[in-house]
């Protein structure tokens, strides 16, 4: 084949493609909508203890994953560690989501992770407390940056981009699961299970930061990796999130909660609802959202309610104008 | 079995290093990892700092470099990469480390025709003809990680060091004053990128005007790049490393902030090498090219 692109049907199977890793019921209409409401799992979790594995496992059996015999991918949100803010995924959430994993009877679970700026993954996880908390953990993680690469052709991205080199260890995978931290993000707004592939991106191809994906438009790359890899699953840490100046240098956030959706656009829209952001106003949800999962009234929203669980995050700067009005 | 007698720290380093050679002649980064443009690199000039004369497995390793420069001159970080990027800089380094010329020659024509998108000529004249202004200095030219992104500090060091070694040799005569000039802009250029507290961050000193954190590999690393300025232009950076090394960071940081430090004609003491934790092959290299600079070899600059 011409240069080398291996066109795989990533995009035009993504919806199908999900629903056969997750061994779920989701199937779509020739239109492309979804025959039912995407389910977002949200559950109160007060704190990083030993109640949180149970959490977890709650949220995965609510969520029917059959993962059985797969070959599962946890990507969390590995970026800086300031023993003062909540910036990465917290190593028991990291831990419980591959006990929880592991208890469906995936055949294999890998901890996967490209932070975007520092260039010693597993010193950062050390120092983020992971190998004290998930046994093994230096012989189950992959660092995304320095892994074999394919490249893959995008179909109609949003970004200017055409193709990205992607990791082999996740196009490999039969689910991907996007273990991101509930914060705002400066560019963004808020990061969240979709933001969080950004990691996804090798630095032995694109450098420290993506940099690449800044010129060819945040919102719009977000997009574009969110439909590169459709195996995918996500879970957000909201337990204590991050306010104000996000993903690095804002304050941490209580809001005691996680959550978890195989449609990770309804997922990351009604996490924003929890933090008291309008999701409407989230351009790359805007553009990543086909079946009106912005709107919550087309979301299945089991255990807590918003009204119960929502929390207002500080927002930054301009986005101060994206604050959800109450009762919405 | 129990060693006894006193070791060379450097030497224990070399071995593990060495563990993470693949049969084609490439480094990895971790065992079983694929092989690498960086890895390989970084164990050559390793193994160059420790005195290793040449030999086939190394004349093999550059041959598999060799072979990932692409159409345009410049070179890919691995082997199913179809276009060029930052390694260019580090490659041209060991290509003239080892004295091959003419991978030398191409990766310094492609360094020559590439800069940050900053100093295109679109960002270019939005500041300069209608005077918008920027969060920090944009007015100098350094190198990005990849084509069409910013430059930025860790490839503006590379591509400064791949211009000084090609000065050193004077072998390109007819590249010499682009040679020249762009070792000067990219100097500029991190002396611009300079943080409040005298290091550096991987990028800008500033994000949406709030002060950017300075890190200990980065700082290390410019300060590497600067060789050669006035030491009282540089002397809060200096002594923010030496509090920086002081601080035992890992040892990544710790191997940077002692090829900096030690160009600076500075001492660069880390404590007990045993002490300092290596885990992939970029930390194994760096700890040998680091030791040997602090002992007056330093390969980027040799």
């Amino acid at each position: 084949m011409k240069d080398g692109i291996k066109r795989r049907d990533w995009l035009a199977g993504a919806v199908a493609a999900g629903a056969i890793a997750a061994g779920t019921a989701v199937s779509c209409n020739r239109a492309g909508a979804p025959a039912e409401k995407p389910r977002v799992t949200v559950l109160k979790s007060a704190a990083y203890n030993q109640d949180l594995y149970a959490t977890v496992r709650q949220l995965l059996e609510d969520q029917k994953l059959n993962v059985k015999g797969k070959n599962v991918v946890l990507k969390p949100n590995l970026v800086e560690f300031d023993p003062t803010r909540p910036i990465n995924t917290h190593p028991m959430f990291v831990h419980a989501a591959y006990e929880g994993f592991r208890a469906l009877g995936a055949a294999s679970v890998r901890i996967a992770e490209g932070p975007g700026h520092r260039r010693d993954s597993l010193d950062l996880a050390d120092a983020a407390g992971y190998f004290s908390t998930i046994p093994g953990f230096e012989d189950r993680f992959r660092d995304l940056n320095f892994d074999a690469v394919e490249r893959i052709a995008l179909s109609n991205p949003h970004s200017r981009l055409t193709e990205l080199y992607l990791p082999t260890t996740l196009l490999g995978a039969d689910l991907i699961v996007s273990l991101a931290k509930m914060k705002t993000h400066h560019w963004a707004g808020a990061t969240l299970s979709m933001k969080n592939f950004f990691g996804t991106v090798p630095g032995s191809v694109y450098g420290w930061p993506k940099n690449v994906l800044h010129w060819a438009g945040i919102p719009e790359c977000i997009s574009d990796l969110h439909n590169a890899f459709p195996k995918h699953f996500g879970l957000v840490d909201g337990i204590i999130g991050m306010e104000g100046n996000g993903p690095i240098q804002g304050s941490g956030k209580f809001a005691g909660v996680i959550a978890g959706s195989r449609d990770m656009v309804a997922l990351d829209a009604t996490c924003c609802r929890i933090m008291g952001i309008d999701p409407a106003r989230v351009k790359y949800l805007q553009l990543s959202a086909r079946h009106g999962q912005l709107d919550a009234a087309n979301v299945a929203q089991s255990g807590e309610t918003l009204a119960s669980v929502r929390t207002d995050f500080d927002l930054f700067g301009e986005f101060k104008e994206w604050r959800l009005a109450r009762g919405a | 079995m129990a060693v006894d007698s006193p070791r060379d720290p450097a030497q224990g380093r070399l071995e593990a290093l060495l563990s993470m050679r693949r049969s084609d002649g490439s480094f990895s980064y971790r065992p079983g990892g694929p092989g690498l443009a960086e890895c390989t690199c970084y164990a050559l000039l390793a193994l160059k700092s420790a005195g290793h004369p040449a030999n086939p497995a190394i004349a093999q390793s550059l041959d598999w470099l060799e072979a990932l420069r692409r159409e345009d001159g410049g070179f890919a970080p691995q082997p199913s990469v179809n276009t060029s990027n930052w390694v260019t800089g580090l490659i041209s380094i060991t290509m003239g480390v080892y004295g091959r010329t003419e991978p030398q020659q191409r990766s310094l024509e492609w360094l020559l025709g590439t800069t940050g998108a900053e100093s295109a000529w679109l960002p270019r004249f939005l500041r300069g003809i209608l005077g918008i202004e920027t969060s920090y200095p944009q007015n100098h030219t350094g190198w990005p990680w990849a084509a069409g992104a910013t430059a930025w500090v860790e490839p503006t060091v590379l591509g400064t060091l791949a211009m000084r070694r090609a000065q050193r040799e004077d072998r390109f005569p007819s590249l010499r004053a682009q040679i020249d000039r762009r070792f000067g802009e990219a100097r500029k250029m991190l002396l611009d990128r300079r943080c409040a507290d005298g290091g550096w961050n991987y990028g800008a000193p500033v994000a949406l005007e709030i002060d950017a954190l300075s890190y200990p590999e980065t700082t290390g690393m410019a300060i590497l790049g600067l060789q050669g300025v006035p030491a009282k232009a540089i002397s809060d950076s200096t002594a923010l490393a030496q509090r920086m090394l002081a601080a035992k960071p890992h040892a990544n940081a710790t191997s940077w902030l002692q090829l900096g430090l030690s160009a600076a004609g500075e001492a660069a003491d880390a404590g007990e090498e045993e002490a300092i934790q290596c885990r992939n092959c970029l930390d194994y290299a760096l700890r040998v090219i680091a030791l040997r600079a602090v002992d007056g070899a330093n390969v980027f600059l040799g």
